[in-house]
């Protein structure tokens, strides 16, 4: 019976099977890895989850979180073969059950605490606030150690499964250290803090026995970090040079600041604009330093002998990013406009009130001004909730989500991947329940 | 998915190219996958047997690729996989195999815990909203000696005059605090008498402030605000009392400072709950808010009787306070009942008729002349 060893997407494969190169300088012509997920059932996903969660007040997370991380795994490829998630929801929500019995008898504990100072000492209770803050401080970061821990050991390639060693409380602790030392710096220091904390987690995580190493340093991401903190502080400073420069002294009353009227409109639309731009353009900047950190991380990654490269175009993902930006805010402005051209009449009174308001602010507080303004309050409200629900499930997984995973699969190159081929499985028994203090905390931000 | 015993493979033998793993290294080789009647034969490229898969053990994963190549789970221990590229395979499978269904696995250890974690988490979180919260707010609250709450009070009142009055800039009133002396020859000892009558242990201090809205609040310390348009568009020196009476049920309570303490524990453990512990997203916002209403409701109608109690001893009518929740019912009318769940106040006809139903009292609040007076406090 003859045997196809290629099929139309099937990667390619060495005589004996095998999908290994077996040198530095053979690099398979196909892309390594691979991104095969499609639109259309992501949307589908995207939505049954929302209507799901949306019926069990937030509890179905787990599945949801779930379902999308094996649709994301199973359709992600390398060489060749797609990864796998074993995962479970009842395992997210057992450790979820878990993290609420020891996180509700904690917290009821601090807050009598809390409360009792507030009433007796309150420079004390002040104290209190900073404890919690850096309770936190450490908690976060360990709860996101063993979030990664729990997807790694949840994760397996060629029927190997991924791990993570390594402590915790060790990375939390460094987490914090770092951190105080970063705001130190005023955030100049962030390349090195994250790359140590990289360095940390790569050099623990495991494939199977073997172990991941990575000689990431931060000083090669500086000088691409430092547009950023500058960024931080100079929008901030535009638009507070902008406002004191209005209210600069009115010569007739004599007053140091006064923000007349006629200035006030123009004062804010600048510093709206400025803040939009200074917005944009942070993340764009942000958006560099990360595809660049991606870049160096891939670079000095080694598994056993393997090598890794990866690109990101900054340009296109930008494009990409602002294109659904832009999106969202058309819709938001198509369904405000369709909405408030119902509102003549609100808007007109709203528009008078708002005039003579600049006399007395306090006639905002009437109740017939909270008559008219309150519909226009909601529709502008409705508006933006249906924007950013479009936005979450339609717009942004159609326009940037997928394109994004295939670009960054597609950057990647795996050089002497021959190792690879040769992974051997550990011995190891992994813990059935979920990491709970992650998922309680509801530290996965991403969605992944 | 199981096979179960009574799939039947159809002549020719139903087989399959795909890529089989052992789970014990990484290596995948190139193999076919025959379905027999008890399980799965899996050959290499000349023929040489692989693996046998036993028909109970065999799970479908995923289907990887874009869903054009199936995933298949089997083995003695689970951890064997074998991928087929013939997205034709699983219709063939399902044909042959009606008893297949997707099975996520073992989870027998895992549904052991699941009902001791969750009771667990239910008694914990009910235990602490429903009774560590309002029972330590209370013991809280009880706490707190008078004289702390009363400078508190005094602090508060000053800061939020203070605001409302830079909001201000008319000319003819130089703050926003109505000072006529009718305040304190009319206004003051009718709240006197209410207070004595109530069997408050401090005695409130009421401030009258011009503001284009109708409305009086106790803030925590026995202070009382009322607004120059509610003694405008209050029908009577009755009401007024009725609304005074009630303000001084909050004092008396020391919901302010209930309130205060309550928000604090609330947030976190409702953030939890829902996964939200920032507060930002819709859920936890909507349940925070009908928790707090539940609780804001409760507060509402035992201002209410204590407002029935202190007119009932002062001697003062109660129905004209009954004919305000008749009014206020009137305007805000069905908006209330649809959002029953979320408002901080119980239906306003619910209101009056508690009110009507234990009001004995047969007196007035004060002299028609003195009302006059009052009435133009804020000019």
């Amino acid at each position: 019976m003859a045997l196809p060893l290629a099929g139309p997407h099937r990667y390619p494969h060495n005589e004996d099977g095998t999908t290994g190169d077996r040198g530095v300088s053979e690099i398979a012509t196909e892309p390594p890895a691979r991104f095969s997920g499609r639109t259309g059932p992501y949307l589908g996903l995207l939505a049954v989850n929302f209507l799901l969660n949306l019926v069990t007040f937030g509890f179905y997370r787990f599945w949801a979180r779930t379902r999308l991380r094996r649709f994301l795994w199973s359709q992600t490829s390398v060489l060749g073969d797609a990864l796998e998630y074993r995962g479970r929801g009842l395992e997210l929500f057992l450790g979820f059950l878990l993290a609420m019995v020891i996180l509700g008898l904690v917290s009821g504990a601090i807050g009598i605490v809390q409360l009792t100072l507030a009433i007796y000492w309150p420079v004390g209770s002040q104290a209190a606030g900073l404890l919690n803050v850096l309770m936190l401080a450490i908690l976060i970061p360990f709860a996101r150690y063993r979030a990664r821990r729990y997807r790694l050991i949840r994760t397996a390639w060629r029927g190997i499964r991924g791990g993570q060693d390594g402590s915790g409380w060790h990375y939390a602790l460094r987490s914090f250290g770092w951190g105080f030392v970063t705001i130190v710096s005023l955030g100049l220091a962030r390349p090195w803090a994250d790359m140590a904390l990289t360095r940390y987690r790569m050099n623990h995580t495991l494939v199977g026995r073997q172990r991941f190493t990575s000689t990431a340093r931060g000083g090669a991401l500086f000088w691409t970090w430092l547009p950023v903190p500058l960024m931080t502080i100079a929008v901030p400073a535009s638009i507070g040079f902008v406002v004191m420069t209005a209210m600069w002294g009115d010569p007739d009353t004599g007053l140091p600041f006064e923000m007349t009227a006629e200035a006030l409109v123009p004062t804010i639309a600048i510093a709206l604009a400025l803040l939009a731009a200074g917005t944009v353009g942070w993340v764009l900047l942000n958006l560099r330093y990360l595809c660049r950190r991606w870049t160096h991380i891939a670079a000095t990654a080694r598994l056993v002998h393997t090598l890794f490269s990866a690109r990101l175009s900054v340009g296109r993902i930008a494009g990409r990013w602002l294109l659904a930006l832009f999106a969202s805010l058309a819709v938001f402005v198509l369904v405000l406009a369709a909405m408030l051209a119902t509102s003549g009449n609100e808007i007109v009174v709203v528009r008078e009130y708002l005039r003579f308001a600049q006399d007395g602010p306090d006639i905002l507080l009437s109740d017939t001004f909270e008559r008219f303004a309150m519909p226009l309050a909601l529709k502008a409200g409705g508006a933006l909730a249906i924007a950013w629900l479009a936005g979450r499930l339609l717009i942004w997984p159609a326009v940037f989500d997928i394109w994004f995973m295939r670009h960054l699969c597609a950057g990647i190159a795996i050089a002497d991947s021959a190792a690879l081929d040769r992974l051997v499985e550990s011995e190891r028994t992994d813990p059935r329940t979920g990491e709970g203090l992650a998922d309680a905390l509801d530290l996965e931000l991403s969605p992944f | 998915m199981r096979w179960t015993s009574n799939c039947r493979p159809s002549e020719p033998m139903t087989s399959a190219a795909g890529r089989y793993h052992d789970g014990r290294v990484a290596t995948g080789r190139a193999v076919i996958a025959t379905l027999e009647s008890d399980g799965v034969a899996i050959a290499d490229a000349a023929g040489g047997a692989v693996a046998f898969w036993s028909a109970a053990g065999i799970r479908l994963l995923d289907r990887p690729s874009g869903g054009r190549a199936l995933r298949l789970a089997g083995g003695a221990d689970g951890h064997e996989r074998l991928t087929l590229d013939d997205d034709g395979a699983l219709a063939e499978l399902r044909r042959l195999c009606p008893g297949l269904k997707r099975a996520p696995g073992d989870g027998r250890a895992m549904r052991r815990l699941l009902l001791p974690l969750l009771a667990a988490a239910l008694l914990v979180t009910g235990t602490i909203v429903f009774l560590a919260l309002p029972w330590g707010t209370r013991i809280v609250v009880t706490l707190v000696p008078w004289q702390a709450e009363l400078r508190m009070g005094t602090a508060l009142r000053d800061a939020l005059i203070a605001q409302l009055a830079a909001m201000t800039r008319r000319p003819e009133l130089p703050g926003i605090v109505c000072a006529d002396p009718a305040v304190d020859d009319v206004l003051a000892p009718l709240v006197a008498r209410l207070a004595t009558a109530g069997g408050l242990p401090a005695m409130p201090q009421v401030t009258v402030v011009a503001l284009p809205f109708a409305n009086a609040f106790a803030l925590p310390g026995a202070q009382v605000l009322v607004t120059g348009q509610l003694l405008r568009e209050a029908a009577g020196p009755d009401e007024l009392a009725g609304v005074l009476a009630h303000e001084l049920g909050h004092v008396a309570a020391r919901h302010g400072l209930q309130r205060l303490v309550r928000s604090a524990g609330f947030g976190i453990v409702v953030g939890l709950l829902v996964g939200d512990p920032v507060g930002i997203g819709f859920s936890a916002a909507a349940a925070h808010t009908l928790l707090e209403g539940a609780f804001s409701r409760e507060d509402e109608l035992a201002a209410d009787r204590f407002a029935v109690e202190a007119l009932n001893r002062a001697d003062i009518e109660g129905a004209p306070l009954a004919t305000f929740f008749d009014r206020v019912a009137a305007r805000t009318g069905a908006a209330e009942s649809a959002f029953a769940l979320f408002l901080t106040h119980p239906p306003s006809a619910e209101r009056a008729t508690l009110i009507r139903a234990h009001a004995t009292g047969r007196g007035n609040a004060m002299p028609p002349e003195d009302w006059r007076r009052l009435v133009a406090v804020c000019g």
